[in-house]
């Protein structure tokens, strides 16, 4: 018997095919009706072929308004994830998974909130499931689901030390050009992948560019960033800048429980408390 | 004061009316959509219409439908350069780039935003370029609009009045800015707004003198700090400082500048809080390797 992610993942793939069947077929039926208003001669065969076109616009307009409604349900579990309900967003988002609309854009929006919750909740093989339904689809008009789709996948399979998969993941983002955003949520991912496959040295590049950026994450991200980077000084030999970055990784966030999460961390967790040790 | 085009009260106006939607009743999509409803009604009405032998009449319907594309499409394309230029300012904001962050601005807010959450980003944007150069006159006059017009989520609602707490607390406008300030503190926030409120509440302190007397809710600041300010907690800790100096407890005082001076070069500390110059030429500032 198919788990509830499972159900929900058949349920999805199958509704994103109806979906963009529909959008074309109403796309079609909107051309041939205005073609045939055109092209018929007889009074009786245009105003059939007008409330052809009618029925198709009506139609359109009520998808519309039923896509709205699925985006609101979307935001609801984005706003309850936000605050920590995750009981509850879940049980939004599989909704806004399951419904049937032909807004794509909300149902992949409802399938990357899942597997953010998914993450929370260090269910990574459930990370691993949705991501890569998600990533059958084209992204190419939501780019920031594309990209949180592959970072949250990359993520969940470091830290089940699946490293190919986890580089494969991540190599098309570095395909162009990319915000300071996408910079940010992936600095972290990327470090970790560096020093798990015995690659410090890449780390240390554009160390001081490194640093600008972890300034601007969030506290325990920021800690993160700061004591991988030490981390890659240490092993690099860079005395000075290992205690420096350890010591703000130190100062943002308890870093006992980021390497309970993150081993590739512990020798600057252990030492963050020492720095003269180095 | 950082470098840059001076931006003044008169340049801050322009701009926030130049990017006030028009009051119109209907708008682009909503034009497409009547129009498009008044075609199908003429046709239901008069089949012959397309096939009129009058140029007009075989003319209309087509200029009609191409005016809804053109709408439809226009609108789509003036959302997505809106979006493109506040995500540019962002990021320049971010990396504290004010004069790209101005330059920007001033092509995002030349025109009219019509998405009202967008243009109160774009104000707030305004508001943090505007006391990056210490023109606080101008960082007032945008708080004041975006509360006066209720503009904004809450949470934009929110960083509005610490951004102009703050500024009341620079333009010495005291007596309003310790009554905002106490209405902020008055309120049930969570954790990241309670930060940026203590932080508010703590400066207020500095500035007026009286912070050695609030010494005992020092560790919870500093945990409020730690745990969501992120980097912007050096500031909150060079604060702490100065107040610990106060009360001539120089020990404390020389720890706090340490860990603000790890997270914030004193430089920055002391453009953005002027009262921290004595504090940094007092004790001794971390050396960054970077």
């Amino acid at each position: 018997m198919p788990s509830k992610l499972e159900a929900t993942l058949a349920t999805f793939r199958r509704q994103m095919a109806v979906a963009r069947a529909v959008r074309w077929v109403g796309l079609i039926a909107f051309i041939m009706a205005l073609a045939a208003v055109l092209a018929f001669d007889q009074a009786d065969d245009r105003r059939m072929a007008v409330a052809v076109l009618a029925a198709v616009v009506v139609s359109w307009i009520l998808l519309a308004l039923r896509s709205i409604h699925l985006t609101r349900e979307v935001q609801a579990g984005g706003a309850l994830l936000s605050i920590g309900k995750l009981d509850d967003a879940e049980v939004w988002l599989h909704k806004g998974m399951r419904s049937f609309s032909v807004a794509v854009p909300a149902k992949l929006v409802a399938g990357e909130l899942l597997a953010m919750l998914s993450l929370q909740r260090d269910a990574h093989h459930d990370v691993i499931a949705i991501c890569r339904e998600l990533l059958r689809h084209p992204l190419t008009r939501v780019r920031s689901v594309w990209v949180n789709t592959r970072l949250m996948l990359a993520d969940s399979l470091l830290t089940l030390d699946r490293l190919p998969e986890a580089h494969e993941a991540i190599l098309p983002i570095y395909s162009s050009a990319m915000p300071l955003e996408t910079k940010m949520k992936l600095l972290p991912i990327q470090l970790r992948y560096e020093l798990s496959s015995g690659q410090a040295s890449s780390s240390i590049n554009a160390l001081a560019e490194k640093v600008r950026i972890a300034e601007l994450l969030d506290s325990p991200h920021a800690a993160l960033v700061h004591a991988l980077l030490a981390e890659a000084c240490r092993r690099q030999g860079m005395p000075t800048e290992q205690a420096f970055l350890a010591e703000r990784a130190r100062l943002y966030h308890d870093l006992d429980g980021l390497a309970a999460r993150f081993p590739v961390i512990t020798p600057i967790a252990g030492r963050a408390q020492a720095p003269a040790e180095e | 004061m950082k470098s840059g085009t001076p931006m003044d009260l008169e340049i801050t106006n322009r701009l926030i009316a130049s990017s006030e939607p028009p009051r119109r009743l209907f708008r682009g999509t909503t034009v497409a959509l009547v129009g498009l409803s008044m075609m199908m009604g003429a046709l239901w009405a008069n089949p012959e219409l397309l096939g009129s032998a009058h140029t007009l009449g075989w003319l209309l319907p087509h200029v009609i439908l191409l005016l809804i594309v053109g709408l439809v499409v226009g609108d789509v394309m003036r959302q997505r350069r809106v979006d493109h230029l506040l995500r540019e300012t962002q990021e320049a904001i971010l990396l504290e780039d004010w004069t790209r962050a101005w330059t920007v601005l001033n092509e995002l807010l030349r025109s009219p935003i019509r998405r009202l959450t967008t243009r109160t980003q774009a104000l707030l944007a305004l508001a943090a370029v505007a006391e990056a150069r210490h023109a606080f006159e101008a960082v007032q006059r945008v708080c004041e609009y975006l509360l006066e017009r209720g503009l904004g989520h809450p949470v934009q609602q929110h960083v509005t009045r610490v951004t102009l707490g703050a500024t009341m607390l620079r333009t010495g406008q005291t007596s309003d800015a310790v009554a905002l300030i106490d209405r902020l503190s008055a309120q049930n926030l969570p954790g990241p707004m309670r930060a940026q409120v203590e932080l508010l509440a703590l400066f207020r302190e500095v500035v007026l003198g009286h912070a050695h007397e609030t010494l005992g809710q020092a560790a919870e600041r500093r945990e409020l700090f730690r745990a969501y300010l992120g980097t912007r907690a050096g500031y909150g800790y060079g604060l702490l400082a100065a107040a610990y100096d106060r009360a001539n407890r120089s020990e404390e005082a020389r720890q706090y500048w340490h860990d603000a001076t790890l997270l914030v070069r004193p430089q920055d500390l002391t453009d953005r809080f002027a009262e921290l110059a004595s504090i940094a030429k007092r004790y001794p500032a971390v050396e960054n390797p970077f």
